[in-house]
């Protein structure tokens, strides 16, 4: 039989190259509400990362001449119970709110994502074993199951953003499970497997990228969620531990002066609204982007 | 007509039932194909036909795929019992398949140029994106270094099914198994497929299996046909002879189903009844609920396929000229 002969790859040149900006780099570009998420997010990351190096006042040291002092020129957004400067604190609780959010969400896609593709995929004995979990585990509520495991496994940040992690992590496999099911019935996947690929190739190149962006969307969506969780279980006094400084935590403690210093409480609760509807707003501005399908 | 040097694909006696005691929905299927032939598998919509290209591609679910019977062998090895190593590949390098529906079977989440260089790259390594480019140009995509790039949203539905084939033919193997595969085009863009698929043909020297239930494609493009009715081949012959010389009862009713272009407008010929469904199949000939020329024994015994040279017929009657006078 004769071979199709194969061009000269020396006259291979830039053109067959993928092009260099992402078209949904682009897409996502343009799209305004998308870009404010993405800029609320980006603000509190660039302070939590610049934390050590802004010239803060130390977030723990207390000053017992300016205890619960309202905002001045000294203490811009005012101190707490017992004189630490708030704005310091902020920017430092910033990094224990969204290591916590980050982290946890990424414990929930990482062991939720792979579960709910193999359920999905292979059905039959693996889908009945990991769905029943996952039905067990989503049986009971979401903030319920967190504080029951992080109190299980001791008050820490680090345990407190596991707990929530495998909190999360049922509803990720519920989606990709979902999502698997529709796509593996494409007929681009059984012509994938008429081409010769092999199985955990389909799954990696044909299934994992068509169910990825509703799971992308959730992830975002869920980092909201676990910014909320990590306040409550700091806030209950399972999360972050006294003196470092979270944003549960401290409105945990500004409860108790809500009369006296209202704006002990009005700082951290501000700053989990931005973040959380700039999380949003970022999951939507994603969603819309990654849709190949859109233009 | 059987070279035997020049033999690429033969089916003996394939079956498949969808349960241990459940009825056979393919039941002692044979047909050949040689190189550089096409056959063409025709027949109403659930005789089989997909089931027949599936099962030859060892793409059924396994459940299925451990109820195959007969001999499938080709290019003198056995298709079944390989494991699924060997049969992977297998698929997509000596033996791949077009889809009917171009619409859906790209994946949306890749860029076309990428999905052919994959399919060549996961049998031989690098060098894809050259080849990809080069099978591009070769189905006849314009500006295919540009369209390289494009998702498949981005193309017609022609485009996506040369793109398709392009993916289909690029390890060059030497059977493509077609399901239907201009179904969803409109007749000009089908004619340009089928023209290039032809081409491709020559210059491999391949054998096609084109399922279509559409007669004027087999017209234009068999070389072989086999009609499939109910899970069985009822017929298979050259090309020449099943539109001049049709044997069995259900050919002649689909050729006479055809409407004429010219002379006057009739009603429609039509086969009455309809195709039985599988768990209401009786010992004897399948068709023979729909048959004029239906007689006792097609009630009660399996045809058996006769042959005349080349030309099987899986009918009682056959030679059916017999029986035309016998009627009149």
């Amino acid at each position: 039989m004769t071979n199709i002969p194969t061009t000269d790859t020396a006259v291979a040149d830039t053109v067959l190259d993928r092009p260099s900006e992402s078209r949904a780099w682009r897409k996502f570009r343009s799209h305004s509400i998308g870009k404010a998420g993405a800029f609320m997010v980006a603000f509190f990351v660039i302070l939590a990362v610049l934390a050590p190096v802004l010239p803060l006042q130390d977030p723990v040291a207390t000053d017992w001449g300016a205890v619960r002092k309202s905002p001045s020129f000294a203490h811009w957004l005012g101190t707490d119970e017992i004189g630490r400067d708030l704005l310091s604190r902020m920017i430092w609780g910033a990094r224990a709110s969204l290591l916590a959010g980050v982290v946890s969400v990424a414990i929930a896609v990482i062991l939720g994502v792979p579960l709910g593709i193999l359920a999905g995929y292979f059905g039959g004995w693996t889908d009945a074993v990991i769905s029943r979990c996952t039905e067990a585990l989503l049986a009971m509520p979401f903030l319920i199951l967190a504080i029951a495991l992080a109190a299980f496994l001791g008050p820490s940040l680090t345990n407190a953003m596991l707990a929530i992690g495998i909190a999360a992590m049922p509803v990720f496999i519920r989606i990709t499970r979902g999502q698997v099911l529709t796509v593996a019935a494409e007929d681009y996947v059984e012509s994938a497997r008429a081409v010769g690929l092999s199985t955990p190739k389909i799954l990696r190149r044909y299934v994992l990228p068509n169910v990825l962006p509703p799971i992308l969307v959730q992830a975002t969506l869920t980092v909201a969620t676990a910014i909320i969780a990590e306040a409550s279980l700091s806030f209950l006094g399972l999360g972050q531990q006294p003196p470092s400084p979270s944003w549960g935590s401290m409105l945990n403690t500004a409860k108790n002066f809500l009369s006296q210093a209202p704006w002990m409480a009005l700082w951290p609760g501000i700053a989990i609204f931005i973040v959380v509807l700039g999380f949003n707003l970022l999951g939507d501005g994603l969603r819309d982007a990654l849709d190949p399908r859109s233009d | 007509m059987s070279h035997s040097m020049s033999n690429l694909l033969s089916v003996k006696g394939l079956g498949l039932s969808f349960s241990e005691k459940g009825p056979d929905f393919l039941r002692d299927v044979n047909f050949d194909l040689n190189k550089g032939e096409t056959l063409c598998i025709v027949g109403e919509s659930g005789c089989g036909k997909s089931l027949t290209a599936l099962s030859l591609m060892g793409l059924l679910a396994p459940s299925l795929s451990r109820r195959v019977k007969g001999e499938l062998s080709f290019e003198g090895q056995s298709l079944r019992f390989q494991d699924q190593k060997k049969l992977q590949q297998m698929r997509g390098g000596r033996l791949s398949m077009i889809f009917q529906e171009p619409m859906t079977s790209l994946n949306p989440s890749f860029r076309i140029g990428d999905q052919i260089s994959e399919a060549w790259q996961c049998h031989h390594g690098a060098g894809g994106r050259e080849r990809a480019l080069e099978m591009l140009e070769r189905v006849g995509i314009p500006d295919a270094k540009s369209r390289m790039n494009d998702y498949p949203h981005q193309l017609s539905g022609g485009m996506r099914q040369r793109v398709m084939i392009a993916m289909a033919l690029v390890n060059n193997p030497s059977l493509v198994i077609a399901d239907e595969p201009t179904t969803a085009l409109d007749v000009t863009v089908q004619s340009q497929i089928l023209k290039l698929m032809n081409d491709m043909q020559k210059t491999l020297n391949m054998g096609i299996i084109l399922i279509t239930h559409d007669l004027g494609v087999v017209a234009q493009v068999a070389t072989r046909v086999a009609v499939m009715y109910a899970g069985e081949v009822v017929e298979h012959a050259s090309a020449e002879a099943i539109f001049n010389d049709p044997q069995h009862p259900y050919t002649i009713g689909l050729i006479a189903s055809v409407p004429p272009i010219s002379g006057p407008r009739e009603r429609l010929t039509v086969i009455p009844g309809r195709v039985p469904l599988p768990g209401s199949l009786g010992k004897g000939c399948r068709f023979a609920g729909r048959c004029p020329f239906a007689t006792e024994i097609c009630q009660t015994d399996p045809p058996v396929q006769l042959m005349e040279g080349s030309h099987f017929v899986r009918c009682h009657h056959a030679p059916i000229e017999n029986m035309k006078e016998s009627a009149a």
